[in-house]
């Protein structure tokens, strides 16, 4: 009786040291080719408790507004000294973001000394937002200066950047900011690419412009789903009033949706009070 | 004789108790001491060298008695190339991710891709590269426990490259 015992305790002590020696540690890449699956499992509507929507990085918006041909205007963008103005947390954040798109929109015009002077007011704003962590681990200035000129790399150095932010975000269960500074970096870049193309009307700004409808949705849904005591009530009245624009896009189609001329300048006229609101006179 | 079948009893009782202990107590600490960072640092390196980091979303939960589910909106620009990762080393028991062209509720919702835990046994790190980017809605699908206070997370982080 005990024989079969001992064998069965033999089994689970062998099984439990492989799972211990081999589960740990085990990094393996399991790269599963692109397929179209046609089965789908049954999920019931009371399965699904939670959504989340995930928000590009400005970088990525500001890299495909560049590639558009977002040219460089130098006198656009929010003034750096003006960091010190902002004293409350909501103007701290939505500025924190309206910083870094304009930060990211000097680095690809090699605009380097401007560059610094965003990193100087993102990193006074961080500071005032207790975010001081990621910029004081990064040595940023130093690998600014040192890749002048080299578009990638500094567009890499961005990366880097935002990826500090999102990590310290999570780790101090700040998700919520996440998509505050979203908002001021979105805006300030629909800003920008909205008044150079009334400079210089570009089809191709124009479509980029008219894509990102695929990203308001999410974002006024993320505002509005943390907003518990309706902090944001009045941006998020903003956001929607911009929304306006995009009734035509549909997410879920599979054709391409443009603005037409009249709702590119409708549009552009709202981003340019709703940037105003934003960052002061 | 009698005596060395009880003491011998003991011994194999006490080894089975053991080894239960053990795969209860590494059980749950697989589940609550994750270290979301190194799982996330994981998937950055799947980034080198094409894509760059765009964004990342922890999924945490407690297991329950009922199955547990959670959506995923991803917004993607139809012009770029993206690369989406799972890191599911935080995950203690079986598990679904399926990644849908609609959101849920919507009619006519294809299914894009889709992993189950339990048939990649050995596999912790997943990545599916859309080839006709949109927005892309994932869901998150957790089967239903008895075990209590049982937690764990998925990691998910995409990145991009202009096409």
């Amino acid at each position: 009786m005990y024989k079969k015992t001992i064998k069965i305790a033999a089994i689970l002590i062998a099984t439990s040291f492989l799972a211990s020696c081999g589960g740990g540690n085990e990094k393996e890449t399991a790269l599963v080719e692109e397929e179209t699956v046609t089965e789908e499992m049954v999920i019931t509507e009371g399965d699904i408790n939670q959504v989340d929507y995930i928000l590009p990085s400005p970088l990525q918006i500001a890299q495909l507004f560049k590639n558009a041909g977002l040219t460089y205007v130098g006198d656009l963008t929010n003034s750096s000294e003006k960091a010190d103005n902002y004293n409350s947390k909501y103007d701290q954040k939505l500025n924190y973001g309206v910083y870094a798109a304009d930060m990211a929109y000097c680095v690809m015009n090699n605009q380097t000394q401007e560059s610094i002077n965003y990193l100087v007011s993102l990193k006074e704003l961080s500071e005032k937002l207790w975010m001081t962590d990621i910029m004081g681990s990064m040595g940023l200035s130093d690998r600014l200066g040192a890749n002048v000129g080299n578009e990638d790399s500094l567009t890499y150095i961005m990366a880097d950047l935002q990826m500090q932010m999102d990590d310290y975000l999570d780790e101090n269960g700040m998700g919520y900011t996440g998509s505050i500074i979203f908002t001021g970096a979105w805006i300030e870049t629909m800003y920008l690419a909205a008044k150079v193309n009334e400079t210089e009307a570009n089809p191709k700004l124009v479509s980029r412009l008219s894509e990102q409808a695929v990203i308001l949705g999410g974002l006024i849904a993320s505002i509005k789903q943390n907003d518990t005591d309706n902090d944001f009530a009045d941006l998020v009245t903003d956001l929607e009033k911009i929304n306006g624009h995009f009734t035509g896009f549909n997410d879920e189609s599979v054709e391409e949706f443009t603005l037409s001329d009249e709702a590119v300048k409708a549009l552009s006229a709202d981003l340019v009070i709703l940037r105003a609101k934003i960052v002061g006179a | 004789m009698n005596l060395l079948n009880l003491v011998m009893k003991k011994i194999v009782s006490y080894i089975v108790l053991i080894t239960v202990c053990f795969f209860t107590v590494s059980f749950v600490e697989v589940a609550e001491n994750i270290d979301i960072k190194a799982l996330k640092n994981e998937l950055k390196s799947e980034l080198k060298p094409d894509f760059k980091y765009d964004s990342s979303n922890i999924n945490q939960f407690t297991l329950e008695p009922k199955k547990q589910g959670s959506e995923v909106h991803v917004p993607l620009f139809s012009s770029e190339k993206y690369k989406l990762l799972f890191n599911t080393a935080g995950l203690p028991s079986d598990f679904e991710i399926q990644i849908y062209d609609k959101k849920f509720g919507s009619k006519n919702r294809k299914l894009l891709y889709a992993i189950k835990g339990s048939e990649s046994i050995g596999k912790h790190i997943f990545s599916f590269e859309p080839e006709a980017p949109k927005a892309m809605y994932i869901n998150y699908l957790i089967p239903a426990s008895e075990e209590k206070n049982i937690t764990g997370c998925i990691v998910f982080l995409m990145g991009y490259k202009i096409g």
